[in-house]
């Protein structure tokens, strides 16, 4: 009988993108241990978008969702004790929670620490999320698709955005053979959170980016998608726009060429820990040939053609 | 001109400013302004109060046209080392007289060049700046080593903190150094300087700074009796302590400009810290955070360095020999 695998646990906390961009360790955690099972401890109050995403991994071997005795906190030393000692009972935890930045991390791994926050995760869509893509995309076959996320950060903030963002969104349907997937959820999971992000209130931001939708009937609604659904749409995409959100980082990860919006500048903090594709955020106020040059970089990346750049 | 309108044989100005560390850590974004614009000449400024080291080091790049020094109108105040803010004037018109005008003032983390040059920051903190050894300073090295024929060499460098700190914490930072001694064929090339300058800084960290400097002298000069294989290479220019570095299989350092060096040619490596530094400074000045070692660690951490040490000088390749050089 051959003995059980060792296993390295992972703890990994916050929102859909901060999962994301946690997952940027597990390839070094696999070189280092290619032996072990990787096991993800997700603390994320079991939202299952977190847990989703985790389980895209082709390194994980598990995800276990973990929880706290006082949910405002969310250090180890409040995770329940039951999860708390599952997790250690691993030859190895990485503690990926918290404004570290992988320091810790790329120390214990031997690895440096920008290769680290360099590095985009894999994610692998499972062929039922591919196929389930297909048929939401099929009577759209000679399609060039754009992906889009102006979700969960309320209605004010998309209101701030309308001018630019009707901007964008009309130019990029001036492309011919360009339809824009509009993905958003009816209701945003944010168990995590003990507030609502920037007070956003969902029914208006709701009825915000139905009007989007409205725009074009080349502009698809793409409501209440599972994670790796909404990963299989984004991996047909030729360009992605959004917020600094969740999707966008998925985006991200998947190497979608991509630009996005940030209401306000961060601080030079906030940008490394949340931004790795700092160089693609575009502020409210810009100057209109920075916008101009990021919708000639995504009509590069839509028509591969001159003269779509011209037309820019 | 705007950015997007720079087509033909223009040039970029890089500024690259503060002590020899900050050069090289500065100089990670040369890569990203030459794919960016690859028939552009790169002019670099050299913010660091005329210190040749600095001007040497940033010619070294392949990537470089020319380096031009430029300076500070006074000496500048604790906080605002390596700004913009205090650059004499006529030196800021040159700055922004080329077609695009790069910041490398660590502060900043590429976070603008970033931006401007459309590259993920982390592919920018990542990049190891190419450096271009010259002849001269190659057949230098060669000299230098010539009566250590067979040795395989481990680079030492403790300046930065003075003689007290060294003596403090002389059997921790001379622990790996010691135990690689023990085989017969290493030899450590001990740089140190006889004094250093650094007229980049403020009046008062300036002079602390260089008594440190005179203090460490003799107190490193004593190290290199400790046994006839390590060897003292003392006052060096900066091309000729890269040829030799760059024969080193391991390095043993603090967090300081040939360190630096040392990462920018990728020598595999332990620095000591004293603490442990916030994270920014990690992010701003220790690429190679990985290989820190506090000078408060655990016994099972030295060892583990000790061990990469000990692998990297006896890996598969042939053992490097001083006729190899050139």
């Amino acid at each position: 009988m051959s003995s059980p695998l060792k296993t390295v646990s992972i703890r990994l906390g916050g929102d859909l993108g901060e999962h994301i961009l946690g997952m940027r360790v597990l390839h070094f955690v696999r070189e280092r241990y290619p032996l072990h099972e990787i096991v993800v401890y997700s603390d994320s109050q079991a939202a299952s978008t977190q847990l989703d995403v985790v389980a895209l991994s082709p390194v994980v071997s598990r995800v276990i969702p973990v929880f706290h005795s006082d949910p405002g906190n969310r250090g180890l030393e409040t995770l329940r004790g039951e999860d708390l000692r599952l997790m250690l009972s691993s030859e190895q935890t990485f503690d990926i929670v918290g404004d570290d930045m992988f320091a810790t991390a790329s120390m214990m791994l031997d690895v440096p620490i920008f290769e680290i926050l360099r590095r985009r995760p894999e994610l692998v869509v499972p062929p039922d999320a591919m196929q389930e893509a297909s048929r939401l995309l099929r009577s759209k076959r000679d399609a060039v698709f754009v992906g889009m996320n102006f979700a969960n950060c309320g209605a004010d903030v998309l209101k701030a955005f309308e001018p630019r963002l009707t901007f964008v969104l009309q130019t990029l349907l001036d492309l011919p053979h360009v339809v824009i997937l509009n993905v958003f959820a009816s209701r945003p999971e944010s168990r995590h959170r003990q507030e609502p992000l920037w007070g956003q209130s969902s029914i208006e931001e709701h009825t915000a980016l139905a009007r989007l939708s409205a725009l074009s009937d080349r502009v698809l609604s793409c409501v209440d998608l599972s994670i790796p659904v909404a990963t299989a749409l984004l991996t047909r995409c030729r360009y992605f726009i959004g917020l600094n959100t969740g999707i966008k980082h998925l985006a991200w990860a998947l190497g979608v060429p991509h630009s996005f919006f940030q209401r306000e500048k961060p601080t030079l903090l906030a940008a490394l820990r949340g931004m790795p594709d700092l160089h693609r955020m575009l502020l409210p106020d810009c100057p209109e040939r920075e916008l101009n040059a990021h919708l000639a970089e995504a009509a590069r990346a839509v028509l591969s053609t001159a003269r779509a750049v011209e037309n820019i | 001109m705007r950015i997007s309108d720079m087509k033909g044989d223009g040039s970029v100005s890089v500024r690259l400013e503060g002590g020899l560390g900050d050069h090289v850590l500065g100089m990670r974004v040369l890569r990203f302004v030459r794919a960016r614009y690859p028939s552009h000449q790169i002019i670099a400024y050299s913010d660091c109060g005329g210190h040749s080291t600095q001007l040497r080091v940033a010619s070294m790049s392949p990537l470089v046209s020319e380096v031009v020094p430029v300076y500070q109108q006074s000496a500048p105040k604790r906080g605002e080392v390596g700004t913009l803010a205090n650059v004499r004037r006529e030196d800021m018109e040159k700055m922004l007289a080329h077609d695009l005008f790069i910041d490398a003032h660590g502060v900043g983390l590429f976070a603008r060049a970033a931006t401007v040059l459309n590259v993920p920051i982390f592919d920018i903190l990542a990049h190891r700046p190419e450096l271009c050894i010259s002849t001269e300073d190659l057949q230098n090295a060669t000299r230098l080593l010539a009566d250590h024929g067979e040795a395989i060499f481990v680079g030492l460098n403790l300046t930065k903190y003075g003689v007290d700190f060294l003596r403090r914490h002389e059997s921790r930072l001379m622990y790996i150094p010691r135990r690689l001694l023990e085989h017969p064929k290493v030899v450590v090339l001990n740089f140190f300087t006889s004094s250093y300058a650094f007229p980049h800084w403020p009046e008062r960290e300036r002079a602390l700074r260089e008594q440190n400097s005179r203090g460490e002298y003799e107190l490193l000069k004593e190290y290199c009796q400790l046994s006839d294989r390590i060897v003292p290479c003392i006052d060096l220019p900066v091309g000729t302590t890269m040829a030799l570095l760059r024969q080193c299989r391991y390095f043993i350092g603090l967090d300081n400009g040939i360190k630096h060096l040392a990462w920018a040619l990728d020598i595999p490596r332990t620095f000591f810290h004293p603490g442990m530094p916030s994270n920014f400074f990690v992010m701003r000045w220790m690429p190679d955070f990985h290989r820190m070692l506090r000078l408060d660690c655990a016994d099972n951490q030295m060892n583990r360095h000790l061990w990469a040490a000990e692998k990297s000088l006896h890996h598969d390749e042939a053992p490097f020999s001083a006729r190899d050089v050139m």
